[in-house]
């Protein structure tokens, strides 16, 4: 499954060089909610763009890589293990850092494009790469310390903005979304995107 | 150039909106109250209970409770752990002695973490001085509706037939009596059982069992009651306990105080 998704995301970033699309800069506030708003910030990511076709296309598609870094939201969680023994061991989990890499396919549909001020619908799939350096401690039963240990995640993006264009070779895209994980081999997770990206077409 | 400007504002406003702080991780923890601790029916025994005021941001999965006689200890002191209740309540029965000083805490625990209550400070009362619902003068044992005055008795711990803990009461004339407990008796009824039932405590009483001349075992029911005397002696005392000897059933009464 990841091995295929590589592939779809490869062939994409090449389609769209192929075409000698757009491509710009794109920075985001990333808010978790649901289970990670309680333990992590929000966080300021960005992200390269790559999209097919010209700022007048209804469609365009393209791939994205990015990156973020989270803070948590306090040094210690107090955190336990049971371990099955009939006892809860207290314990306590300290965070170190939190960074995820990001590889995407986007899709943008504007729905105005012969317009100045144009207003967008978009959907994306992101492959995550999480990295996590953490100290986790259960009395008499855990007492570890990871360094960088690696995740993954599939997470869907639905979301909406507006694209106004500067000039002829210039737009800029402001928006939100909600990033939304398929699966992957850590907690799912549910964020808010608030995203504003600047293109160049050349 | 106006409208570009209502645009600017309403992605301020978009922004503001979905980039709000995160929620402190306190919120997303149970609160848990600790609600009493009562002596329970069975001796030394007391009821713990638990509420749950505030689940936090996901289902408790775990509550329970730790008790110490200390008032600083850990979690696992003592500890009993429950699974969670849909109504928030969780109880518990725990051993603890008479006249003891305990701290208790209840805890609660849901998918981000623990917490524990408020530590509770409870002394359980002594059992209060118990005799034998029969007029017997002190210091007399009636054996056959005869009154003797016992030449020597005591008790002592070690070695025994039965249980941990005798008291023997020497009445003269070759008699004697062995009372077992399973423990140093302390204020109380004894329920009295035959020596192949003897155990210590048969869920609902304290046992004690009775041998005369130490080959005759009483017959069983019937209570030993225990008074602890502010001297420091101890009085036991009984009415109309029965003993088989020589296939003839004898009354057998008594009031002793030893040290």
């Amino acid at each position: 499954m990841k091995k295929l998704l590589l592939l779809t995301l490869l062939l994409q970033c090449f389609a769209c060089s192929a075409i000698y699309g757009q491509y710009g800069l794109q920075a985001s506030i990333l808010a978790p909610t649901g289970y990670y708003q309680y333990v992590l910030k929000p966080a300021v990511g960005a992200e390269f763009l790559i999209k097919s076709g010209d700022m007048d296309d209804i469609y365009s598609f393209g791939g994205s890589i990015g990156y973020a870094k989270f803070n948590p939201t306090q040094d210690t969680f107090r955190t336990y293990a049971t371990g099955g023994q009939g006892f809860l061991f207290p314990g306590y989990e300290v965070i170190h850092s939190y960074q995820e890499i990001s590889v995407g396919v986007t899709n943008d549909l504007r729905l105005l494009p012969e317009r100045k001020i144009c207003p967008v619908i978009g959907f994306d799939l992101y492959f995550y790469v999480i990295t996590v350096s953490e100290d986790d401690y259960a009395e008499t039963i855990i007492q570890s310390s990871s360094q960088g240990d690696n995740y993954w995640l599939l997470s869907i993006l639905p979301r909406v903005g507006v694209q106004y264009k500067i000039n002829e070779s210039l737009y800029l895209t402001g928006g939100f979304g909600r990033s939304m994980s398929l699966t992957g081999i850590v907690q799912g997770q549910v964020l808010w995107k608030t995203f504003f990206n600047l293109i160049y077409c050349p | 150039m106006k409208k570009t400007y209502v645009y600017y504002l309403f992605f301020c406003f978009l922004i503001m909106f979905f980039t709000r702080c995160s929620k402190p991780y306190q919120q997303a923890l149970p609160i848990v109250q600790f609600v009493s601790a009562v002596p329970y029916g069975l001796a030394d025994t007391l009821l713990l209970s638990g509420y749950i005021t505030s689940a936090g941001a996901s289902d408790v999965e775990y509550t329970g409770f730790s008790f110490s006689n200390v008032p600083t200890f850990d979690l696992l002191s003592h500890q009993v752990l429950l699974n969670s209740n849909p109504d928030g309540t969780f109880s518990a029965l725990v051993t603890a002695y008479n006249d003891s000083t305990y701290y208790f805490e209840a805890f609660a625990a849901n998918q981000y973490g623990y917490t524990v209550s408020n530590v509770f400070k409870y002394t359980v009362p002594a059992a209060k001085p118990d005799s034998a619902p029969c007029n017997i003068p002190r210091n007399t044992i009636i054996f056959n509706d005869n009154n003797w005055t016992p030449a020597s008795v005591f008790g002592s711990g070690g070695q025994n037939p039965y249980g941990s803990y005798y008291v023997e009461a020497d009445f003269g004339a070759g008699y004697s009596i062995d009372i077992y407990f399973n423990m140093v008796p302390t204020n109380g009824e004894y329920l009295v059982l035959s020596p192949n039932n003897f155990v210590g405590y048969n869920g609902s009483h304290y046992i004690a069992t009775l041998i005369m001349d130490q080959d005759y075992p009483f017959n069983q029911n019937g209570y030993v009651y225990i008074t602890q005397n502010k001297d420091g002696s101890t009085t036991l005392s009984f009415c109309s306990l029965v003993v088989n000897m020589f296939s003839t059933n004898f009354p057998v009464s008594a009031k002793i105080t030893y040290h």
